[in-house]
């Protein structure tokens, strides 16, 4: 938890340095549709439903799984 | 016109955010209709197909999904979605294999089901229809705010579940930093056939296809009343903008889950010296799990052309469960109307340490609890798969993806004392399947 907390921290105060990130006249790639962090949620609903029921894990990129008698 | 057009942006920003994956930038409008037409539709149609299809005869799936999502134009949108899920097929039921021919009770205590010699048992009478239906509604707070709630439900023939859930994202940094946080809680409910099985009670013999049902009271225990389980969720998030040309995103989950975890159809076999079965028990789960997740991704945009997307989860739980996911995939858009995305994933798992192979006689009086069942052993898998993505003159779009997905057991939880008499057979059952997935997204 700590180290999450610190890169958590370091993160912010990089986001506040003048030469990370991009300015409002740099979003043209970053307003792609592509380069969105999940550009197909219904595929992305499908996959976490599968490795739900077929593996111990959940969690980590959404809600943990769930709503599903599968495991 | 421009104002147009940042609304039309904000909608697919914010389908992103319903994951919690908190995009920071907005997406485009598509780039074939003007923002007038773009804005004319305001309802947004993801509709999928999903066939899953196991080999040597077990699980078949087919899963439609329909997502409608109205957007209101000022960076509130509504929207609902439904899942249909059926199944059939045979799954292993935890039972080992045996020099002789195994037959088993059927989970609704009357039918039964078999294996011949040296085969890992499965249960084919598994069959199975899934309603799941979900709603959500998502809107802005403050300059750089966004909150959003959701409710779902979802029905099987033997379980129901009802849950909801409520996400707050904050921009910093010129939008250069998102912080997510989200909640949600879930009530389930397990009817099992024939009533839930007192755990670690012996598996009522099934002679010829019929069940001897004199011990049913004591043995298979099990009352009409129905079990139920809830799960609360936390996940907070941090996305960031390295350069206009990628980012990161870390997310920490927290699962908490109390109450009936058990499969209520999943046995052990209780085995001799040699190996072979004396009797099977039906399993036990403890009654309460906590999963924690560390979650990172990179993507970046490469050649002014694809996007590169990385991802590695690591999961820990109190059942000592540990498991890490590599997902890796490569957008390659060859112009600006097609493009072919190759996929990797790679998952490895540690059993859970209530996880046994089988039991050696006598031990099911001595373990409080234990479970066969291959998904909470030791195995590793990989995923190879193939996209391909089309958006037509109308900006409407349709996707194709097939996939491959392989898991290979790892022999652990095996009985000292019967070690050498299960030596001869392969106990951890390997898992292969081809899945299929169509999709078409279209305004209306």
């Amino acid at each position: 938890m700590t180290r999450i907390a610190l890169i958590v921290v370091a993160l912010l105060a990089l986001g506040g340095c003048a030469d990370i990130g991009a300015k409002p006249w740099q979003r043209g790639v970053l307003a792609r549709e592509d380069m969105q962090v999940d550009p197909d949620p219904v595929q992305t609903g499908l996959d976490d439903h599968i490795y739900f029921s077929k593996e111990a894990s959940s969690g980590g990129r959404g809600f943990g799984g769930g709503g599903c008698g599968c495991n | 016109m421009k104002d147009k057009r940042r609304h039309g942006n904000a909608a697919l920003r914010a389908a992103t955010l319903g994951l919690l994956g908190a995009a920071v930038v907005p997406a485009p409008a598509s780039a074939l209709e003007t923002p007038g037409e773009q804005l004319a539709k305001k309802w947004e149609f993801d509709t999928g197909l999903l066939v899953y299809s196991e080999s040597g005869g077990r699980v078949q799936a087919a899963e439609p999904v329909l997502k409608a999502t109205r957007n209101f134009g000022d960076d509130r949108m509504l929207s609902f979605k439904l899942v249909l899920d059926t199944l059939t097929g045979a799954s292993p039921n935890g039972a080992t294999p045996a020099s002789t021919p195994q037959t088993f009770t059927g989970p609704s205590g009357s039918g039964s089901y078999r294996a011949n010699a040296g085969e890992m048992p499965l249960d084919d009478s598994f069959k199975d229809t899934r309603v799941s239906l979900s709603a959500d509604y998502l809107f802005p707070v403050g300059e750089n705010g966004k909150f959003g709630y959701g409710l779902t439900a979802s029905k099987e023939f033997d379980f129901l579940s009802a849950g909801a859930n409520a996400r707050y994202s904050h921009d910093f940094n010129q939008g250069n930093t998102t912080l997510s946080a989200g909640l949600s809680y879930e009530a389930d409910e397990i009817s099992a056939v024939g009533g839930a099985p007192v755990p670690l009670a012996l598996m009522p013999a099934a002679v010829s296809g019929e069940v001897e049902n004199e011990n049913e009271d004591e043995d298979e225990g099990g009352g009409p009343g129905a079990e139920t389980k809830g799960v609360v969720d936390v996940i907070v998030g941090l996305t960031q903008v390295l350069d206009p040309n990628s980012l990161v995103q870390f997310n920490y989950s927290l699962s908490t889950s109390s109450g009936y975890h058990t499969d209520p159809y999943k046995v052990l076999s209780v085995v001799g010296a040699d190996g072979e079965p004396l009797r099977y028990v039906y399993e036990s789960r403890p009654d309460a799990r906590t999963k924690h997740a560390v979650f990172a991704r990179y993507k970046r945009y490469l050649f002014a052309r694809d996007v590169f997307d990385l991802s590695y989860r690591y999961m820990t739980d109190d059942w000592k469960v540990q498991s890490s996911t590599i997902d890796s995939l490569y957008r390659w858009n060859f112009n600006s109307t097609n493009y072919v995305e190759p996929h990797l994933r790679w998952y490895q798992q540690s059993a859970a340490d209530f996880y046994h192979a089988a039991l050696y006689d006598g031990e099911e009086t001595r373990v409080t609890e234990a479970s066969a069942d291959p998904r909470l052993g030791a195995f590793s898998g990989y995923t190879v798969g193939l996209k391909y993505g089309h958006t037509m003159q109308s900006g409407n779009s349709w996707s194709a993806r097939l996939e491959y997905y392989q898991q290979t057991g790892k022999r652990e939880g095996v009985p000292e004392e019967a070690a050498a008499g299960l030596s001869k057979f392969k106990l951890e059952p390997d898992l292969s399947a081809v899945m299929f997935t169509v999709g078409y997204r279209f305004k209306w």
